[in-house]
């Protein structure tokens, strides 16, 4: 088993190295990378390069793509039009398929999906609502949500 | 054989080519199954027929059998078809009565591992071109004189030197400029890389050597608004603006003095103002005022009038409210459009800030300002506060390499900044100075030696691409973001100016009055981008400068002097043949639809549609493209030497034998016809499945010829031309891509799969785009021939 | 599809109605004089385009598609409150039109007896705003006075090609709301500085930091408040600033207001209709002199 995920995490790798060819390594990603411009380590022109020359081991090892907060500055500058946020995201999402460790808050967060809410709504919550007027809040259909998840194979994942 | 009922007497000669061709294809084979064909009367192999032995053997074969048509089985005809063409001529029979077999390209080369199958295709393209050439007739090559006058549009350096030289060489030359004075960009920047000579100073002259040569006639502040007819004579209409200046204007200069308007001045990148009635440049050709009646009260007495008064007292009195706009019309034999790029517009990056903070500027701008006669006399200091800046930032590829913006590198930015650094430093060395750079492109004479100079006097040179630039509300000083990827640190770096280097935007054609093909990036498009750099596909026009791509001044002046070339050429002649592969209407069958008139991009068609006359090719501007013939739903038009039935003639001689494991090619002159024969040169291999015939563009293609494959059961067809913008007759790609609808209903109804049908555009560099849709569809009609047995 | 009667399918998101209910009460009380009518249907999470969406495309996909459906069913496109789940819902309409992608998600809904077509468009009420931009200013009444600082949230205007809303490099729409209303948007260091809610899921002091980079480059424009259009943006710049004013004690409080709030002012409304004893950050002084 673990041989064959190893062939498709390599394969969509390969996939994610086409995707940051273009690159021209003019880190305008960097500048404008609100993590990168508090942390010299945390360089998401060095993931694309790392990419860029198959260099896969390390980008996988490095971890680095956890910092990533998704604001999509990078892909909004970069002139040569590398979807690199997305690059991102998919490498976190391989590493989660691979079972490796996942930062405590966001494997926090998907649990709390079967919640339907990712903020608890707790009875203080309820209570400020009715202070100020508003209605309860809306109650989704939690069984809908966790068959969903079920069947999409996020429960597994997040329990591994 | 010599069939009984024709007079044809075909003489078929297949070449070995060396080894080129023998070593595959069994020659003699051929030769000896080629003398069965109909109308064949005579069959010679030759070792190298394009040799003067070989030539002479041509030669006088046809004058002792009398033969009259020619196969010539050997290369491409891209390649020898004007030198076998010159041969058969020489023999006494017309040029036009020769058709030729790609057996090397298309065959002996593709099909090195298949001997006996390449023999049996190289037969049945023999059997192919005799089956064209039974059928073509003699065409005469039209004559038509040249006027021996040129036009160049556009007045900046290019310009100025291609009418200079063409004046020269004894031309006549009308130079039509549309500002109100000549010289572009050349005219108001400081000084010129990698010399740092004065701008300028070495362009004045020559402007005013314009103004003076009796050859030349210098139309500024004019547009050209119609141009019609054909190589050698061409008819444009040039509206000449008013200035409301008369040629008595001395420029005192009193006139701006009491003139209430202040205006941004355009020449100074809005960094000063001028008047409304001005003159652009102290150094402008014409020299002389004129008012800009976009902004001036109005010319009249009513409205205003400060300026003629005043130059009625103290001046020339040459201030005149009644000029008007004139109309002038003018015929040229040759066009030269030197008409240039725009500089890119910086507030399409917002993030850098230009146009919101005061000290963002561009080089062009910075220019000015190192200008004497820009709008600080010369000084360097910063908008906001008008002192000298101590710190200098330059930012590199400002739209130019940018998916978003221009996606090409625009030539000079590098050097232009190398320049503006070494000329802060030569005046002001205390300042700092850094470039922030993605790549630093020094490839010109002289270039790389100005960029050791600047790193020498300690610019700062640091590999990164700011992501943005902030402004301190206070000092006005500029902050920029950017990681220097050599110490990979971020670094905010402030300074109390920034230059960004701009490039170039692609000059604005809309409404230009010629219909000239534009590359995918805006610019116009050269016939040949390695044989053929000042050409245009339109014989008698040509192109220089920036309107072709960005570039400096040293390459607009070479490529101005290589179009007045190309145009003199032509012109010293006195006439120019026209090739006779023309569109002809038979007015019989015309049912004066119109439909043509939309397929041509030369307005060669002429029409009547209510008055219900026929249509009327003007053979002159006819380049022969045939997407009118292919799109007449009366099928009234025939191409001459490319027909109907010559080209049907063709698709059954292909498909006689065994059609079902045959694959009909059609292919264009321009692009994928060179682009199979790139596959043969580079020696790819493919199945034997192939057989081309070639069109002048792809837009010949009728949808008949595709349905008269199938209905011979042909395994696959494929229609093949220019890519969408390359179109070498602008738009015969795209009307032949507008049929596949058509034709893939057609498909359906019979039941054909979608795969023995495709439709691909393949460049003359794409050799292995045409070896992989070779393959494909020989792959097709092998699957298709196997369901019929 | 179109939208007669500006009847929307109001998407409030986790946040408003969990961590910050006082925007939702400006909401509820503006939209209506906007003319919007505001149907509440059992939307879950959108899910979040953080962190649910680092964990599985898959489940992140079919998720958003479950709320798309809910809209579908009575036919109502949705109106979003909030930037993160504008960014997830439009960008998950926009994977669901090629037909390989909804075959599958569809594949996944079909499992709680539910179906996408993919007719259902979702707009941001700030977009809504600035298509009705004309018709809103003449409801003006009380113009606003001062100077803010405005902040356009990052999933507001990116992935651009996807969202195509304001410029994604340097948005201006939300300068042009403030100024409708009498206020003077500045332009300040950092204006465009990510809010540091995604950061913050792996790195609390480096977002804390990106929230102090934008008080103090307002603070250097003379802005006197804060305006943002995004609950996680807020969050950040309100309760976020609480938290970093008690460590650090060089920063000058910078009030913080949502949109709705000034627009409901600039409306009309009275500043006791708003909830906005509720910021964390006090907007008590700032209030008597925009008003």
């Amino acid at each position: 088993m673990e041989k064959i995920i190893e062939q498709d995490i390599k394969a969509k790798l390969e996939e994610l190295s086409k995707l940051v060819a273009p690159c021209l390594q003019c880190a305008s990603c960097a500048a404008a990378c609100p993590v990168f411009q508090t942390h010299f380590e945390r360089n998401p022109r060095q993931v694309a390069l790392r990419l860029a020359r198959g260099d896969f081991s390390d980008v996988l090892a490095d971890e680095a793509f956890w910092w990533c907060g998704s604001c999509y500055s990078c892909e909004a500058h970069c002139p040569q039009g590398v979807p690199l946020t997305h690059v991102f995201f998919e490498l976190k999402r391989l590493a989660v398929e691979a079972s490796k460790p996942v930062p405590k808050l966001i494997q926090k967060i998907g649990e709390r999906l079967s919640e339907g809410f990712i903020s608890p709504a707790t009875p203080d919550v309820q209570e400020k609502r009715k202070k100020l007027d508003l209605p309860p809040v809306a109650k989704p259909d939690l069984q809908e949500i966790q068959k969903i998840l079920d069947v999409s194979g996020l429960s597994q994942k997040l329990k591994s | 054989m010599s069939s009984s009922k024709s007079n044809i007497r075909m003489g078929v000669f297949l070449c070995g080519c060396g080894r080129n061709i023998a070593a595959t294809v069994d020659v003699d084979q051929v030769a000896e199954k080629s003398k069965k064909i109909d109308d064949v009367v005579y069959v010679e192999v030759n070792k190298y027929t394009c040799s003067e032995t070989g030539q002479a053997a041509l030669r006088s074969a046809v004058r002792e059998h009398k033969l009259n048509r020619v196969v010539v089985a050997s290369c491409s005809p891209l390649l020898h078809l004007e030198t076998f063409k010159t041969t058969v001529e020489q023999a006494g029979i017309n040029a036009y009565l020769l058709e030729m077999a790609n057996i090397r390209e298309h065959c002996s080369w593709v099909h090195q591992q298949n001997p006996k199958a390449a023999t049996d295709k190289a037969f049945e393209l023999v059997e192919m071109a005799a089956a064209k050439a039974r059928y073509l007739v003699p065409q005469k090559e039209p004559e038509v004189s040249i006027i021996p006058k040129a036009m160049v549009i556009g007045g900046g350096v290019a310009g100025i030197q291609a009418a200079m030289d063409l004046a020269n060489s004894g031309h006549q030359v009308y130079l039509v400029e549309r500002t109100p004075t000549i010289g572009g960009i050349m005219a108001v920047l400081d000084k010129t890389f990698p010399t740092m000579d004065c701008s300028i100073c070495i362009l004045g002259p020559k402007m005013s050597d314009v103004q003076n040569h009796p050859n030349i006639t210098l139309m500024a502040y004019s547009e050209v608004q119609e141009i019609s007819g054909f190589v050698g004579n061409f008819k444009a209409k040039v509206l000449h603006k008013p200035r409301f200046v008369t040629d008595a204007c001395t420029a005192c200069d009193e006139c701006t003095q009491v003139c209430p308007i202040s205006i941004p001045n355009e020449v100074d990148g809005h960094l000063s103002w001028r008047k409304a009635i001005y003159m652009p440049f102290p150094q402008a050709v014409p020299s002389t005022f004129l008012i800009d009646t976009n902004y001036c009260h109005g010319v009249n007495p009513i409205a205003c009038a400060k300026c003629r008064d005043v130059c009625r007292e103290k001046g020339a009195d040459c201030i005149n409210y009644d000029d008007q706009e004139r109309m002038e019309e003018i015929e040229v034999g040759t066009i030269i459009v030197a008409t240039g790029f725009k500089p890119f517009d910086a507030s399409k990056v917002p993030e850098y800030g230009w146009g919101r903070y005061p000290n963002v500027v561009t080089t062009l701008e910075f220019e000015r300002l190192f200008n004497a006669s820009g709008p600080t006399e010369g000084h360097l200091i910063r908008p906001s506060d008008h002192k000298p800046p101590q710190k200098v930032g330059f930012v590199q590829c400002v739209g130019s390499r940018d998916q978003r913006f221009n996606t090409y590198c625009s030539n000079f930015c590098c050097l232009e900044t190398v320049k503006c650094a070494l000329l802060i430093k030569e005046h002001w060395p205390e300042t700092e100075i850094t470039v922030f750079y993605v790549d630093i492109r020094a490839f010109g004479k002289g270039f790389e030696e100005l960029y050791r100079k600047a790193r020498e006097e300690g610019v700062q040179f640091v590999r990164g691409r700011p992501s943005e630039i902030q402004e301190d509300p206070e000092t006005q000083n500029l902050t920029l973001f950017v990681e220097d990827t050599i110490t990979q640190k971020l670094i905010q770096p402030e300074f109390d100016m920034v230059v960004l280097s701009i490039g170039a935007d692609p000059p604005d054609l809309t409404n230009f009055p010629l219909p000239l093909a534009k590359g995918s990036d805006g610019f116009l498009l050269e016939a040949h981008p390695k044989l053929r750099p000042v050409d245009t596909a339109s014989r008698g026009i040509f192109i220089a400068g920036g309107v072709e791509s960005p570039k400096d001044i040293k390459e607009s002046v070479t490529q101005a002097s290589a179009a007045a070339a190309r145009a003199s050429q032509l012109m010293v002649k006195g006439k120019v043949t026209i090739e006779p592969i023309f569109a002809e209407v038979d007015s019989s069958l015309c049912t004066s639809c119109g439909v043509c008139v939309t397929r041509c991009p030369y307005g060669a068609i002429s029409i009547q549609i209510k008055g219900e006359t026929p249509a009327v090719v003007n053979t002159a501007l006819c380049e022969g493209c045939g997407t009118c013939a292919a799109d007449c739903p009366a099928d009234c038009i025939q191409m001459h030497h490319f027909t109907d039935f010559q080209i049907l003639e063709q698709i059954r001689a292909a498909l006689k034998r065994n059609p079902e494991e045959k694959a009909i090619i059609f292919a264009c002159s321009f692009c994928s016809y060179l682009g199979a024969d790139l596959a043969g040169v580079s020696r790819m291999q493919y199945p034997t499945n192939g057989r081309v015939i070639r069109t002048i563009c792809a837009g010949r293609v009728d949808p008949d010829f595709v349905y008269e494959a199938f209905n011979l059961g042909a395994g696959a067809v494929a229609l093949t031309g220019c890519h969408p913008q390359d179109c070498h007759f602008i738009s015969g790609n795209r009307f032949a891509a507008k049929r596949e609808k058509k034709i893939r209903n057609w498909l359906k109804k019979q039941n054909i799969a979608d795969e023995r049908f495709e439709i691909e555009w393949v460049s003359a560099g794409e050799g292995k785009k045409f070896q992989q849709l070779m393959t494909r569809m020989s792959e097709a009609a092998v699957a298709f021939s196997k369901t019929k047995e | 599809m179109k939208n007669p009667d500006e009847k929307y399918a109001i998407f409030w998101g986790c946040t408003i109605p969990l961590r910050l209910p006082w925007i939702e009460k400006a909401y509820r009380l503006v939209l209506p004089k906007l003319g919007i009518h505001m149907v509440d249907l059992p939307f879950s999470c959108c899910p979040d385009p953080l962190a649910s969406k680092s964990l599985d495309h898959t489940a992140w996909l079919a998720l958003a598609a479950r709320n798309l459906s809910l809209a579908e069913e009575q036919n109502l496109n949705i109106l979003s409150m909030c930037s993160g789940c504008f960014g997830t819902l439009k960008s998950a309409h926009e994977e669901i039109k090629n037909p390989e992608v909804k075959k599958e998600v569809n594949q996944i809904l079909s499992q709680v007896n539910r179906k996408i077509k993919g007719s259902t468009d979702v707009l941001h009420i700030q977009q809504w705003l600035v298509e009705n931009f004309d018709s809103i200013s003449e409801k003006i009444i009380r113009p606003l006075q001062g100077s803010v600082a405005s902040h356009t949230g990052c999933h507001y205007t990116r992935p651009s090609d996807i969202l195509q809303t304001d410029d994604p490099v340097y948005p201006e729409q939300l300068d042009a709301l403030c100024e409708m209303m009498g206020l003077e948007a500045v332009d300040y260091p950092d204006k465009n500085l990510c809010c540091g809610t995604g950061v913050g899921l792996t790195d609390r002091p480096a977002a804390s930091g990106l929230i102090k980079r934008k008080v103090i480059g307002a603070y250097k424009a003379k802005a006197q408040a804060l305006v943002a259009h995004c609950p996680s943006c807020i969050l950040s710049y309100d309760s976020g600033q609480m938290m970093l004013l008690r460590k650090d004690k060089s920063i000058q409080p910078l009030p913080v207001f949502h949109l709705m709030e000034l627009l409901g002012l600039a409306m009309g409304l009275d500043p006791d209709d708003l909830a906005l004893g509720e910021h964390a950050v006090s907007v008590e002084e700032v209030l008597s002199r925009i008003i």
